[in-house]
């Protein structure tokens, strides 16, 4: 069996626009790499894989073209497409899994897995409803193998950890916002007041604002719903490529 | 800001007996109300027992746990009250209620300083009917307060800047970590850690209430590196005190739907199944656990 994971570095390589800055997705590439027996360069040997894993869930198959270049995308063209199983990280653009390219639809399912990665991190797969089960058992066990313990869950946008961090995340930056307190204190009080073990802001930033804002973004498509509104502070900080320290030493400014 | 030396405690539940006890500790010269003199029993025979287990622990001295207990006195009558300093009312969490023990506060504590333990009302609110608000402030201890570290210290809109400044050192001679929050639906921590459950409880009733994905959100919860799972955690604090906080923020922010309550909080609460303490709650507890 031979599994592939994209990297970060060869999609940068490959495409050049990519701009997120998401250094635990690099760390999770590296742990996947380091237990997994064979893996290679997409590009060459994308077309004998058993299993491609999209580290970048953000990114998603919507822009699949994007990403690969035209040879590789003869390499699904050519290959048999009951071999692979793709497992798209995060979710966040959950909708993405059904809007995919028609010859690969059946064959993904959604997993998340968020830092700080430790011994005790549960790995959540999901099926999209249009994924046979059987691909389904492919990913659980191909994760198991790789000494991780699995849940299934229902699929949706940010699956179960990613979903309620990201709101975690999303209300301590309209209480940061407001005034309520600062960030620091904010984070002090969570995890004095409630044993969490990271405040939702450094842990927003540890998962990337950007992951938070499109997990957001995803429920609030997904749902409609004023409740999942991005605030707009998130928002601001993703576009000007700010951190949450740069904005209070921003506002501190005379 | 004169020393604080006695401190008073208003309400035997068990934010009030554990509020008292962690004062007592810190030697202050403590006085627990109650008007029900079963409930101040109860705290009391509930303070002796956990300072006896602290000492067989070898947590503290016996010393220690003789002189808590000596500085500690009850009173189910407020005009009981001498020479107080600083009032912390830990009583239910009701506008009304609280406001008027603020004014009778005012009466028999004089220019004591007059703290609410409120989790989800507003500290200005509490205030808006004493003579002199500047002296009232908010000082929310978390559950159980022997154990947990924090204190949101929240100042009302017209709190005085040396009334702050004396809750904070006061946090600090309890040997707890103070952080100040504004005047908000919530404060800090019961605004900000609500999606913990809330989502939880909103992923739930999408999949049919089932019980193995119930099982499966505190398992991976916890596997995030939480200490307890959403739906432990409910049952931990009360699935009535979890609702309750949890309509009082709704209802403070106007109904954003942020913070709208589950149906299944409500029927929970509706049908008696408040958690540990009722013996049922999202799982079932025996005597012993």
């Amino acid at each position: 069996v031979k599994f592939y994971v994209f990297d970060l570095e060869e999609l940068e390589a490959n495409v050049g626009h990519f701009q997120r800055k998401s250094a635990w997705r690099i760390e999770l590439s590296k742990i996947l790499r380091q237990r997994l027996e064979n893996t290679g360069n997409f590009a060459a040997n994308g077309h004998e894989a058993d299993i491609i894993i999209d580290i970048e869930g953000g990114i998603g198959f919507r822009d699949v073209s994007l990403w690969f270049d035209p040879e590789t995308e003869l390499y699904f063209q050519n290959a048999d497409a009951s071999a692979y199983v793709f497992c798209d990280n995060n979710s966040a653009n959950h909708n993405q899994r059904y809007s995919s390219n028609t010859t690969l639809r059946e064959k993904i399912i959604g997993f998340s897995i968020i830092p700080p990665f430790t011994d005790s991190s549960i790995l959540e797969i999901a099926r999209p409803l249009q994924t046979p089960i059987s691909e389904l058992n492919k990913a659980r066990s191909f994760f198991e193998s790789l000494g991780f313990t699995v849940v299934e869950v229902p699929d949706g946008p940010g699956l179960i950890q990613a979903r309620i961090v990201a709101c975690l995340a999303n209300e301590a930056f309209s209480a940061l916002s407001e005034g309520v307190a600062d960030a620091k204190t904010i984070d002090t009080a969570i995890k004095l007041g409630t044993n969490y073990p990271l405040g939702p802001l450094e842990w927003a930033e540890l998962i990337g604002l950007e992951s938070i804002l499109a997990i957001m973004e995803g429920l609030q498509s997904e749902y409609g719903e004023d409740r999942y509104r991005p605030h707009p502070l998130l928002k601001r900080l993703v576009a000007a490529d700010m951190s949450i320290a740069q904005f209070e030493a921003w506002k501190r400014e005379e | 800001m004169p020393e604080i030396l006695s401190i008073a405690v208003l309400g035997a539940g068990t934010m009030g007996a554990g509020i008292a006890q962690v004062a007592a500790r810190a030697g202050f010269r403590t006085c627990l109300y109650d008007p029900d003199p079963a409930a101040l029993e109860r705290a009391l025979q509930r303070t002796q027992a956990e300072l006896e287990k602290l000492v067989s622990k070898s947590k503290i001295t016996d010393a220690d746990a003789k002189n808590t207990i000596s500085k500690l006195e009850t009173v189910t009558d407020l005009s009981e009250f001498t020479a107080i300093d600083l009032a912390i009312e830990a009583a239910p969490e009701n506008l009304e209620i609280k406001r008027k023990l603020f004014a009778q506060l005012e009466e028999f504590c004089g220019g004591a300083i007059l703290a609410t333990n409120t989790s989800t009302l507003s500290v200005s609110a509490i205030a808006g009917q004493v003579s002199d608000p500047g002296k009232v402030i908010g000082m929310h201890f978390f559950n159980p307060p022997t154990i947990m570290p924090l204190v949101e210290v929240i100042p009302g809109d017209l709190t005085r800047p040396e009334v702050l400044e004396a809750a904070v050192q006061i946090v600090q001679r309890m040997g707890k970590t103070s952080v100040i929050a504004k005047d908000t639906p919530g404060f800090i921590v019961n605004r900000v850690a609500r999606p913990f459950t809330g989502e939880a409880l909103r992923i739930l009733a999408e999949n049919g209430e089932s019980r193995e994905l119930l099982k499966n959100i505190d398992l991976i919860m916890r596997g995030a590196g939480f200490k307890m799972g959403p739906f432990e955690l409910m049952d931990l604090i009360g699935l009535d005190v979890g609702f309750a906080a949890t309509k009082t923020v709704y209802e403070s922010f106007f109904q954003d739907p942020k913070y709208r309550p589950s149906p299944i909080q409500q029927k929970m609460v509706e049908s008696g199944r408040l958690g540990r303490k009722s013996g049922r709650g999202f799982y079932a507890y025996t005597a012993e656990s």
